[in-house]
């Protein structure tokens, strides 16, 4: 199958600054992909690299299997981008920007028109068509960002942080709407809502410091690590987990004042994760303890401290 | 690749865009205020010329005198445009091209600058290439002087040609749109040097104040050099503003200098502020 986008080798500099580090990445078609890293991890660059807002010092971007020019924007209709720091012209409609847009992107005037209008619908914003952006909130903006990066149903979308300094209403109306386009083309969202990565993408992919330092599934990522998470009601007695740490499969057994979580860690070969994850809520139970929340794997996050630089430091 | 339907679709934008902001409304405002006035000017020096009851000996002197006070052409060359165009309209040409660079600066000073400022650049990078955005902004702020300056002409004109009978019927409808033509074609390389510094400055007030302190600091540095030496004064060539009052002329020999000066002026400046648009972080 062709990568939905295909990136190889990719450095760019700012002066003595490397932001991307002859960096690799693959990503397959029709998926929500997460790129998540630290702030300086090279994530902005590399989709303003894709996107063709700054050229690359060396390597090769391919969107679909078609290889982009040095300094040339991506074939028509191939790819869009809710940049991160992007504005719109505050004087003007926002139904004129946005047809603006679609006839860039090769569509008729009247076909634009008609873009721009489903768009809005998309993101629940279609009584904006008519007023200018000045008149918009912060919420409001991010969202017609969004709906312009839909415009011409392109093939590769790119979300650089679409949640980012919204309310959580708002934050939850742009999740909804990427899961209702999920399967239906390629996204690619940065974000630093790593919960929200862990919930809406199928594959991520970790930076740090302009390099790629893991890229695989959600459940790759955190589920590798052999690993059930509890959120107990209260916090446990060395009595409370006599019966967990006496299960055979069981390798350790760790309560956490940090974050409040019991961290219960298992041999996989010995037991697979469903019936070890029945078993040590058994014991819990049996021993007198209830837990509001039970979770198999290390949460994104953790992974994310563990991968980078901030879990070496930690 | 250079496309010229992006190029077309950006200039049409950049035209609504510009007519619709505040800043052009008050500049149409003050433009129709202030040809409303001149035209008025014009009208009454159209009436005092009447009632020496075209004794071309008079009038001609105070129109040349006119002409030569707000020109750089030798009275002779006026001499011979005065006769063979209706004389008004040969001032009002003279005063249509001292206006120019002003009108020029002020309408197309925020070509990419407000774009790369807002970063409103950023959702076109994606859909059309730097070159056809950079064109297709320059198209639309030319397009835009040329209306400003068609709107100048027509308030003249319907000023002068219910006033007076100054416009000399079709002969005067000709000259206007010779007018037009030369001073729309005049805006290329001004055109051109504010892509270069809207390009440059990346920030639309930084371009327009970059702009007249270059034209201050040619004007000066050319004027103050070449009393110490004739040589300097070609240094007013940086600026386009030299040389301008030559395109009144007919003698197609006497403008090809001009022409050609200006082309190259065009050419080197669109050049560089394409380089630098093309190079820049956006």
């Amino acid at each position: 199958m062709t990568a939905a986008l295909r990136v190889t080798g990719l450095s760019k500099s700012y002066g003595s600054l490397q932001a991307l580090r002859g960096m690799n990445l693959e990503v397959q078609p029709s998926q929500i992909f997460g790129v998540v890293g630290p702030n300086g991890a090279g994530k902005t660059t590399l989709f303003s690299v894709v996107s063709g807002f700054l050229p690359a010092d060396a390597g090769e971007v391919e969107i679909a299997g078609k290889r982009l020019s040095r300094g040339q924007p991506p074939p028509k209709g191939s790819l869009s981008i809710l940049p991160q720091d992007a504005g719109f012209i505050a004087e003007l409609d926002l139904g004129m920007q946005l047809v603006l847009y679609g006839e860039l992107q090769g569509l008729s005037r009247a076909r634009a028109q008609d873009e721009a209008r489903r768009v809005l619908k998309l993101v629940g914003l279609s009584e904006v068509y008519d007023r200018k952006a000045k008149t918009l909130s912060h919420g409001m903006h991010k969202r017609v960002g969004i709906a312009q990066a839909f415009i011409g149903e392109p093939t590769l979308v790119i979300l650089d942080e679409p949640t980012a300094g919204l309310d959580p209403h708002a934050a939850r109306e742009i999740r909804a709407l990427l899961r209702k386009i999920q399967g239906q083309r390629t996204v690619i969202v940065s974000s630093h809502n790593l919960g929200e990565v862990e919930d809406l993408c199928n594959e991520v992919a970790i930076l740090d410091q302009g390099v790629l330092v893991r890229q695989d599934t959600i459940t790759g990522v955190i589920g590798g690590a052999q690993l059930v998470v509890f959120r107990l009601s209260r916090p446990p007695s060395d009595a409370d987990l006599v019966g967990l740490r006496a299960l055979p499969f069981v390798t350790d057994v760790a309560w956490s004042t940090d974050d409040e979580r019991l961290r219960v860690a298992f041999n996989a070969d010995s037991q697979p994760p469903g019936p070890a994850s029945r078993d040590m809520v058994c014991a819990l139970v049996d021993a007198g303890v209830l837990f509001v929340e039970m979770k198999l794997g290390k949460s994104l996050e953790e992974r994310f401290l563990e991968e980078t630089r901030a879990g070496a430091g930690s | 690749m250079v496309s010229v339907n992006d190029i077309w679709v950006i200039a049409r934008f950049e035209i609504v865009r510009h007519l619709r902001s505040r800043h052009a409304i008050v500049a149409g405002l003050l433009l129709i205020a202030f040809c409303g006035f001149g035209a008025y000017e014009l009208a009454q020096f159209a009436d005092k010329l009447a009632e020496l009851d075209r004794d071309l000996g008079p009038a001609l002197d105070m129109i040349a005198g006119m002409v030569e006070s707000l020109t750089d052409l030798p009275v002779i060359g006026i001499r011979g445009l005065l006769r063979e165009h209706p004389p008004v309209l040969v001032a009002l040409f003279a005063l249509v091209m001292l206006f120019m660079p002003l009108l020029c600066i002020i309408l197309t000073y925020d070509q990419t600058a407000t774009d790369i400022e807002t970063r409103h650049v950023r959702y076109l990078l994606f859909r059309s290439d730097r070159v056809s955005i950079y064109l297709g902004k320059a198209a639309g702020a030319l397009v835009l002087v040329s209306l400003a300056i068609a709107l100048v002409l027509l308030i003249f004109g319907v000023f002068l040609g219910v006033r007076s009978s100054a416009l000399e019927g079709l002969e005067g409808v000709v000259y206007l749109g010779r007018i037009w033509l030369t001073a729309s074609l005049y805006a290329v390389p001004f055109v051109a040097l504010l892509a270069l510094s809207s390009a440059l400055f990346g920030r639309a007030r930084r371009a327009l104040t970059a702009t007249f302190l270059y034209w201050f600091a040619v004007g000066t540095l050319s004027g103050l050099l070449s009393l110490a030496n004739d040589g300097f004064e070609r240094l007013s060539y940086l600026f386009p503003s030299v040389g301008r009052f030559s395109l009144l002329l007919d003698d197609p020999a006497a403008v090809r200098g001009t022409v050609l000066y200006l082309l190259a002026f065009s050419l080197v400046a669109g050049l560089l502020g394409l380089w630098r648009f093309r190079s820049r972080d956006l």
